[in-house]
């Protein structure tokens, strides 16, 4: 092989270059896009995050004070807290109900395609429509859910969005409500890639249907698991238009999440250095949270 | 397989913008049509399910669509009501009487029609550019290998900033490599007379590029972290004592990479890690020798900031060399 590169060089140098040619011009319509709403922003963000800049003076170069200020912001630290207690109701209730709703719809029964469908049906309407509606079900006087409560006896049922407290439980019921579809149709996927085989060797061999899907199912449907749960993690701490329309970050600021006080920072005060500050620091705790269940994935397989 | 998991992980976080985009695209193509797979798609059973099981499972699917249907039926009921039916005690599900002219009223209160058009100008665009850039670009990444794609595929998901010194202290990962093979040089030349200078710059930089450039690294993640402390506790109190600590500390990296260095030349059969601790031991063990050191690098890079063309080729190879002995003493004992 090495004797015989050397004639063959300069036909394989320019089928490099011509090929790297096409395979830039390729790349390069979806690049521009990229580079000019998603590449640069994100690069500007993290040096705007060093910056203090507001729309009264020029940017200037302030270091880590932005990150000092959030250190000492009560703000950011209830936000904080908050998508902390969105997430760890959103992801283990979405990822149930939707795995719980894949396992209802995955057999031979009539009408199936109806009720696949109907599951469905929440995630393709309109957010905010959903959010609407959602907050009048909820009205703590005259809204269908507390009227139900009131029926089947609980004499003083919770205030929901007008409460501090149940603010954020109303808001996760509604986003589970929305997404479970969703998930609910990548767990199907997984569920139907499962070889019928094992089922049937289980059952040979006498595994009930509990044991079965303990030893079959869960374990088969890791890979899908890995995935939802990394896509449910990402959701739950970018989540901000269900909030915003739902509850505006209240009562008070019992509901304000990460990407809320992002922007109100940078958008409503103009406050930018410190609005990239913070988003750089949501960037991480995302990352940090992703590279962790891609390791704890990796070792599994291992 | 860190570095791909990493990578694979920052294309999962993509900005606001990308998702609603990708939102849009989700809901027009989900993984597997759900209406349509009904039929289509293979479907799993244990045997035939019993008559009463099947009644069962009509009944919780019955009650779970009519749970998730509460909203929206809730959504066109309110839609066909007064505004004061809406909020009533007792809920009213069904309006006593249908107010169709709801329906008139959006067309004419607000500009329902541009809304539309505005909305239906977004989506589409959207969906064509998406599919079509995207298409487009999937097939030159996964079916082109061309020079440069993985540079380009890691910008597309690592998206790193670029600042200018930052950049420098990129640019100058090189330097370590050319240092250590420096070492290796005046090591060779010293044990062996018979050895061609030159010649032994190559082997050295073969020999040790690695070990070097990740000393050198260490040293400029070391030196960017640094000055990022510095320029941050600039003009607060804790200044005056951070401030020489951290230029201390990074003193001594920069002399524990020179150690590094020289013991790479002197010993390469050794371990990295050992060669890595070894050098700092040194520096740290034998403060004179770190201080001579230290001082003479000092004075070079003195020299070379006023007269850079007499720095770099009259000076370098003394400097190094003096700073090279003066390791390989330390190594000595």
């Amino acid at each position: 092989m090495a004797i015989a590169a050397p004639p063959q060089r300069t036909r394989s140098s320019s089928r490099v270059r011509r090929n790297a040619l096409v395979g830039w011009s390729f790349i390069l319509p979806n690049f521009i896009g990229f580079a000019l709403l998603t590449l640069i922003p994100m690069c500007a963000a993290f040096v705007i995050a060093f910056m203090k800049w507001d729309s009264y003076s020029p940017p200037e170069w302030v270091g880590f004070a932005n990150f000092a200020r959030m250190m000492r912001d009560e703000s950011f630290w209830i936000a904080l807290g908050n998508t902390a207690y969105y997430a760890a109701g959103h992801i283990p209730l979405t990822i149930l109900a939707s795995l719980g709703l894949a396992l209802l719809l995955n057999r031979k029964l009539r009408g199936l395609g109806f009720f696949r469908t109907a599951m469905f049906f929440p995630y393709i309407t309109s957010l905010v429509a959903v959010a609407v509606v959602w907050n009048m079900l909820f009205n703590p006087t005259a809204g269908p859910i507390n009227q139900f409560l009131e029926l089947i006896g609980v004499a003083d049922p919770p205030g929901w969005t007008t409460s501090s407290a149940w603010a954020m439980p109303a808001v996760i019921i509604t986003s589970v409500w929305r997404d479970m579809g969703y998930y609910m149709v990548l767990y199907l996927a997984g569920l139907q890639s499962i070889p019928q085989e094992y089922y049937e060797a289980a059952e040979v061999d006498g595994a009930n249907a509990w044991q079965r899907f303990w030893n079959i199912t869960i374990p088969s449907l890791r890979p899908t698991t890995f995935f939802v749960l990394i896509m449910v993690t990402i959701a739950s701490f970018k989540v901000f238009d269900l909030i915003v329309v739902m509850t505006g970050g209240g009562p008070g600021r019992s509901t304000l999440v990460l990407s809320q006080l992002i922007y109100r920072e940078g958008i409503t005060e103009n406050r930018f250095g410190y609005s990239s500050a913070i988003s750089l620091v949501l960037f991480v705790i995302v990352l940090v949270f992703t590279v962790v269940q891609f390791k704890l994935q990796q070792r599994k397989e291992r | 397989m860190s570095t791909s998991a990493t990578t694979r992980a920052s294309s999962t976080v993509p900005s606001s913008a990308e998702v609603a985009i990708a939102e849009v695209t989700d809901a027009i193509t989900p993984p597997v049509l759900p209406g349509a797979g009904g039929k289509r798609t293979r479907v799993r059973r244990h045997g035939p399910i019993s008559p009463l099981g099947r009644v069962l499972i009509y009944v919780m699917l019955t009650v779970l669509t009519a749970i998730i249907f509460v909203p929206f039926f809730w959504m066109v009921s309110s839609s066909l009501k007064q505004n004061n039916e809406v909020f009533s005690i007792p809920v009213q599900w069904i309006p006593t009487e249908f107010v169709w002219q709801n329906y008139v009223d959006i067309w004419t209160r607000i500009p329902m029609l541009t809304y539309l058009k505005n909305s239906l100008f977004l989506s589409v665009t959207i969906t064509i550019l998406q599919v079509l850039t995207g298409s487009f670009a999937a097939y030159g990444f996964s079916k082109m290998h061309f020079k440069g794609r993985d540079v380009l595929f890691v910008a597309y998901i690592a998206t790193i900033a670029v600042a200018s010194w930052p950049f420098l202290l990129l640019c100058s990962l090189p330097l370590g490599p050319a240092f250590a093979a420096g070492c290796w040089s005046f090591q060779r030349s010293r044990d062996a007379a018979d050895a061609g200078p030159l010649r032994e710059v190559g082997i050295g930089l073969l020999r040790t590029w690695r070990a070097a450039l990740a000393v050198w690294s260490l040293v400029c993640a070391l030196t960017f972290v640094v000055v990022i402390d510095i320029v941050a506790v600039w003009g607060t109190p804790f200044a005056m004592l951070l401030g020489p600590l951290l230029v201390v500390v990074l003193l001594l990296a920069v002399v524990a990479a020179f150690g590094v260095f020289a013991g790479l030349a002197a010993a390469p059969g050794l371990r990295f890690r050992a060669q890595l601790l070894g050098g700092l031991v040194r520096t740290v063990r034998r403060p004179g020798t770190s201080l001579l050191s230290l001082v003479l690098l000092a004075a070079w890079a003195l020299i070379v900031l006023a007269q850079p063309v007499l720095g770099l080729l009259a000076l370098g190879g003394f400097v190094l060399y003096a700073v090279w002995s003066n390791a390989a003493a330390a190594l000595a004992d």
